[in-house]
């Protein structure tokens, strides 16, 4: 009888931990020091010298922000390490400059650590000055964060993260379900350009993502919206993070949907053409007070 | 003597290529978007503003030297600091409270409110037709021709957030 519930125990628990992995996130670019190394295979080479935890590790270098979401809300992942170029410069409600942790493709990625998959346990975001963004950004995610509200180097910043990761117990997510207004976003694309990935935008939170396009020319996705008590609270936002505003992206054109209603318009200037250049606005004509229904923004093994 | 080359090669590679670059490459950014932000001042109709002596004041700032000297050892010893020095100036969501220290209205805070992704994008596109040979005059143009997008109070409440950030020490 014992022997059957040692089993027991031993199968849940190899059970409940199959695929159970952490994964590392790096974007960055360039050389350092005098022997010019290459930054991101050095950093690379600190994370795997300091990383002798049992929970298996997987690796993405030059990442991006279309990394970082996929990596956020893949439910396998118990512990996340960003690290990139970040910085806080503090500023006050009205006008200041933007709070940065950007990819090594010059997109500001701070947006997409607002959700991350509830089996998430631990969020590393190794950049300086990160934690001011993370406290400003996050809403009520449960689990361990890790950053830093300082420069830093990244050899400190790995061997602080890793002491914390050791510490760190790890659970299995809630999954729970929330009330929204379904809609349907379908992007379509210049067939002859590659699309850059868009994050959808409502009321400063991420509600969907689109993924670059290659060689696609439609991309379909169903997003969510809190209730609405005013139009101004259906208007989205399709950013694409980029921070350089000097170049032409391919951002797409996007028909947005709901209970076979389109009711929204792209911002535009007088002779119609859109406005923005790394996003677009789409603000929404329709009648407000429209029923929500139940889903489940993650799924829980 | 090849380890030597090596290293004075290194050390070439280093000056003259990132700290100077990076400097000028904020100073670029920065002027541009401080420039553009001026330009609202003028569309709200607010007269009285000298933002060409600002402009030089903010990025005055910007220290192409500074960014070498703090570089210098850290290139040396070839950490790699993780902090980024670009960033844009963009309008964010206000507090009703702050109407008075703006001298607007809370109904103007509430409409810029409602309008401030909006502006930043208006700014966007008027930003990326800027250039550094751009005159006042050609920026004014520019907000003249977009302004109509955006309702006067959002105009008025970011001509006011503009000049406090601006002249602020």
């Amino acid at each position: 009888m014992k022997l059957i519930s040692v089993l027991l125990f031993l199968s849940f628990s190899l059970m409940s931990f199959a695929g159970d992995r952490a994964v590392v996130l790096i974007s960055l670019k360039g050389k350092s020091g005098l022997l010019r190394k290459d930054v991101a295979q050095k950093v690379l080479k600190q994370f795997k010298q300091s990383y002798n935890h049992s929970l298996p590790v997987t690796f993405f270098q030059n990442a991006t922000q279309e990394d970082l979401y996929r990596e956020a809300h893949n439910p396998e992942n118990k512990a996340l390490f960003w690290i990139s170029h970040a910085n806080s410069f503090g500023a006050e409600a009205g006008l200041g400059q933007e709070d940065m942790i950007l990819d090594s493709e010059g997109t500001n990625v701070k947006d997409l650590l607002q959700n991350v998959h509830p089996n998430l346990n631990l969020l590393a975001v190794l950049g300086c000055n990160a934690l001011p963004i993370l406290k400003k950004n996050h809403y009520g995610l449960d689990l361990t964060i890790v950053s830093f509200n300082k420069k830093i180097s990244s050899k400190k910043a790995i061997s602080e993260s890793l002491k914390i990761l050791d510490e760190v117990k790890f659970v299995p997510g809630t999954c729970q379900s929330e009330q929204g207004i379904r809609l349907t976003i379908k992007r379509t694309v210049d067939e002859t350009r590659e699309a850059v990935s868009i994050k959808v935008m409502n009321r400063g939170k991420v509600v969907g993502f689109f993924p670059r396009s290659l060689n696609q020319v439609h991309q379909k996705i169903t997003v969510y919206l809190p209730e609405a008590k005013i139009a101004n609270d259906m208007k989205l936002i399709f950013d694409s993070g980029k921070i350089d505003n000097q170049k032409n992206y391919e951002l797409g054109f996007f028909e947005i949907q709901f209970q076979n209603q389109g009711a929204w318009s792209l911002f535009r200037d007088k002779s119609g053409n859109p406005m923005g250049i790394t996003q677009n606005i789409y603000r929404y004509k329709g009648e407000v007070g429209i029923q929500t229904e139940v889903f489940e923004p993650y799924h829980c093994r | 003597m090849r380890v030597l080359l090596a290293l004075l090669l290194s050390l070439s590679f280093f000056i003259g290529n990132t700290p100077k670059a990076e400097a000028a490459v904020a100073i670029a950014i920065k002027n541009r978007t401080v420039r553009t932000v001026g330009g609202v001042v003028t569309a709200a109709g607010v007269s009285g503003f000298a933002i060409s002596a600002i402009v030089a004041n903010v990025t005055g700032s910007y220290s192409a030297i500074g960014f070498m000297i703090l570089s210098v050892p850290v290139a040396v010893v070839g950490l790699v600091i993780l902090d980024e020095k670009k960033a844009d100036l963009k309008f964010s969501q206000l507090p009703l409270e702050k109407s008075k220290v703006l001298a607007v209205s809370p109904e103007d805070i509430a409409i810029y409110n409602t309008e401030v992704e909006e502006l930043n994008i208006v700014k966007e596109t008027i930003e990326s037709r800027v250039s550094d040979t751009s005159t006042k005059a050609d920026i004014d143009y520019l907000w003249s021709e977009y302004k109509d997008t955006l309702s006067p109070e959002t105009l008025r409440v970011a001509a006011q957030l503009t000049i406090k950030v601006l002249t602020q020490k």
